[in-house]
């Protein structure tokens, strides 16, 4: 009887430990993100994230069975626009991408929305921060009648062993940030058409 | 299979014990700051003189949030400068750095000093956080600023020390985006900064 009630509490107990999604966040270091002074395309550049996908929270796998959730739009958003002001002379937040005369009056040139996807994974059978994590930022890039000009899609990979993160849960999802951010920064340079 | 699943639970469970103990009982940075873009927004319009940035002391006279925060027994620490004065000094200059408007030549500088800086994390279904400085502009050495903004949070949390105490850390970089959107939204300041 003993035995049955001992091994019922350790299977609630680990149940409702390893139930749940540990929080983590993926915000880059924004004094990071530089384009070492290179000059910058002469563009008016704006971005738009929805409301709904600032507040979107995602879950993926970390390690022993466990998940971690954070906030893929709202805590890369800064370096994205570190990002974006580090490429272009001028950059500007648009909440609605569909109001054109706000559009003509900010004198938008380039409007890019980006999507962001991840991946996490972490083979410890012990810890559950993620090891390995990615970040792919796909921008669609529209001129100011709505054209698309491009698509700049960048994966950017963070990796952290246990020495590391025990500091910091969520290093390897901010290293990949800042990886996904630099890339993206030399990606908007090396797209000829948004220059023209 | 009632072996591989007890096995898988076991695995499971270790993971989050660690990751328990990984959490508790020992000194952790907090998240880098990470701008909010709806500051940077608001400041590229109201301050269109370029601001310095002097030091923000964190008095020892503090009950506590000077040099950490205790969350359920773990310390969070700055991960800037030595105490949380240097995180808000950090935070105030990457937003007017973010916005364009930072510069260590400008004889407008904004200082000042930490009141409260607490977080709560031991609520079982919510937590919260509180936060309070002291502002002072000072032009060409002249304080033409000096009043107290605060900002608070509140947020919903878990039993499980493993979600409470990672939610909190990644809580407190919001909460200084909100005392500083605070700063920013004062007509005072407003008036304080703008060229003459």
């Amino acid at each position: 009887m003993k035995r049955i009630f001992l091994t019922a509490a350790s299977l609630l107990t680990v149940a409702f430990l390893a139930g749940c999604a540990h929080p983590i966040n993926m915000r880059p270091d924004v004094s990071l993100i530089q384009a070492g002074g290179a000059q910058k395309i002469n563009k008016v550049a704006g971005y738009h994230i929805s409301d709904a996908n600032l507040a979107l929270e995602v879950t993926t796998p970390g390690g022993g069975g466990d998940k971690v959730r954070y906030f893929p739009y709202r805590d890369v958003e800064a370096g994205f626009y570190k990002a974006l002001s580090e490429t272009f002379t001028k950059v500007s937040k648009i909440a609605n991408p569909k109001d054109t005369a706000a559009l003509n009056a900010a004198g938008i040139n380039l409007l890019i929305t980006p999507e962001i996807t991840t991946t996490s994974y972490s083979p410890s059978p012990f810890t559950w921060p993620p090891t390995q994590f990615t970040v792919t930022l796909d921008c669609q890039v529209v001129d100011a009648s709505g054209k698309e000009l491009t698509r700049v899609k960048v994966t950017g990979t963070g990796k952290a062993e246990f020495d590391e993160f025990k500091a910091n849960f969520s290093l390897s999802a901010v290293r990949a940030s800042e990886d996904a951010l630099k890339q993206l920064m030399a990606k908007l340079r090396e797209t000829a058409v948004l220059a023209r | 299979m009632f072996m591989l699943v007890s096995g898988l639970y076991r695995m499971m469970g270790v993971s989050s014990v660690l990751g328990l103990i990984l959490l508790t009982g020992c000194s952790t940075p907090a998240p880098n700051y990470s701008p909010s873009i709806s500051n940077v927004e608001a400041v590229k319009v109201v301050a269109p003189a370029k601001l310095n940035v002097g030091r923000f002391d964190a008095p020892a006279s503090m009950k506590e949030g000077a040099q950490s925060i205790s969350l359920r027994g773990s310390q969070m620490i700055s991960p800037v400068g030595k105490d949380y004065g240097d995180y808000l000094t950090t935070a105030l200059r990457q937003e007017l750095d973010l916005a364009g408007v930072f510069s260590t030549q400008s004889q407008i500088e904004v200082s000042g000093a930490l009141v409260v800086n607490t977080i709560n994390a031991a609520g079982i279904s919510t937590n919260d956080g509180q936060i309070e400085a002291q502002f002072i502009v000072k032009r060409n050495g002249r304080v033409v600023y000096d009043q107290r903004k605060k900002a608070d949070m509140k947020w919903d949390s878990s039993f499980a020390g493993a979600v409470a105490i990672p939610l909190a850390m990644n809580n407190y970089p919001v909460l200084v985006q909100k005392l500083i959107g605070q700063l920013f939204a004062d007509p005072e300041f407003v008036r304080a900064v703008k060229t003459i």
